[in-house]
């Protein structure tokens, strides 16, 4: 059943990255943009979580980092539309 | 097949399922603010949902990364509510352009009823641009 919840997670979080392109291309405004990759990072995110559990355990830490880090270059971004400036 | 075996299979299909639905937002809202309401709250509480699964599967197997998949779940409401925000911020700065159905813009008044503060901003902003 675990196996069947996994692989049903991958492929329900693969669909949404085609989607986050299509804003990404599309988007009419940077603020779209910007939206679109942060939302490709946070799939990416639940994937390595499920594909760690699926077949490396003992690679998880990798998703801790990626939660950790993940957010800066969004709000780096943020912070140029808003200023100007990065940071 | 233990009951915290059935607990991580059911959260982590449905937290996946609850991302795709707040990513679909993106191509079915029509301007960006109503866009970030739908992926920053749903695809959040969705990974949110996914990694509390994750916690239920290390839970019998391994100790230290029950307790590592709980920091990430931590981590992940603490930061990305944060770029939800920042990111609104950008989109009211930059004007993106908003449905025409909106009815009310709270940070545009509030900036307008507190001009000290708006002051203050562009004092700062002065300095910064030095």
């Amino acid at each position: 059943m675990v196996e069947i919840a996994l692989n049903v997670a991958l492929i329900l979080l693969a669909l949404g990255l085609p989607v986050t392109l299509y804003r990404l291309v599309q988007g009419p405004t940077a603020a779209d943009r910007l939206l679109a990759v942060e939302t490709a990072m946070l799939l990416a995110l639940g994937l390595i979580a499920v594909f760690t559990v699926k077949f490396a355990p003992e690679l998880f830490p990798v998703v801790l980092v990626l939660a950790l880090i993940g957010v800066v270059s969004s709000v780096a971004v943020s912070k140029y539309l808003i200023n100007g400036r990065p940071f | 097949m233990s009951v915290a075996d059935v607990i991580a299979s059911v959260l982590m299909a449905v937290g996946a399922g609850w991302t795709l639905l707040g990513v679909l937002g993106l191509i079915r809202f029509p301007d960006v603010y109503t866009r970030l309401h739908a992926t920053g709250l749903g695809s959040t509480g969705g990974i949110a949902l996914l990694l509390v699964g994750v916690v239920f599967h290390f839970a019998t197997r391994s100790v230290t990364l029950s307790v590592l998949a709980a920091l990430t779940l931590v981590f992940v409401l603490l930061t990305y509510p944060l770029a939800t925000t920042a990111t609104i911020s950008a989109a009211h700065r930059t004007k993106a352009p908003r449905v025409a159905s909106t009815t009310a813009d709270e940070l545009e008044e509030d900036e307008k009823s507190a001009p000290e503060e708006a002051d203050a901003q562009k004092v700062c902003q002065g300095l910064d641009g030095e």
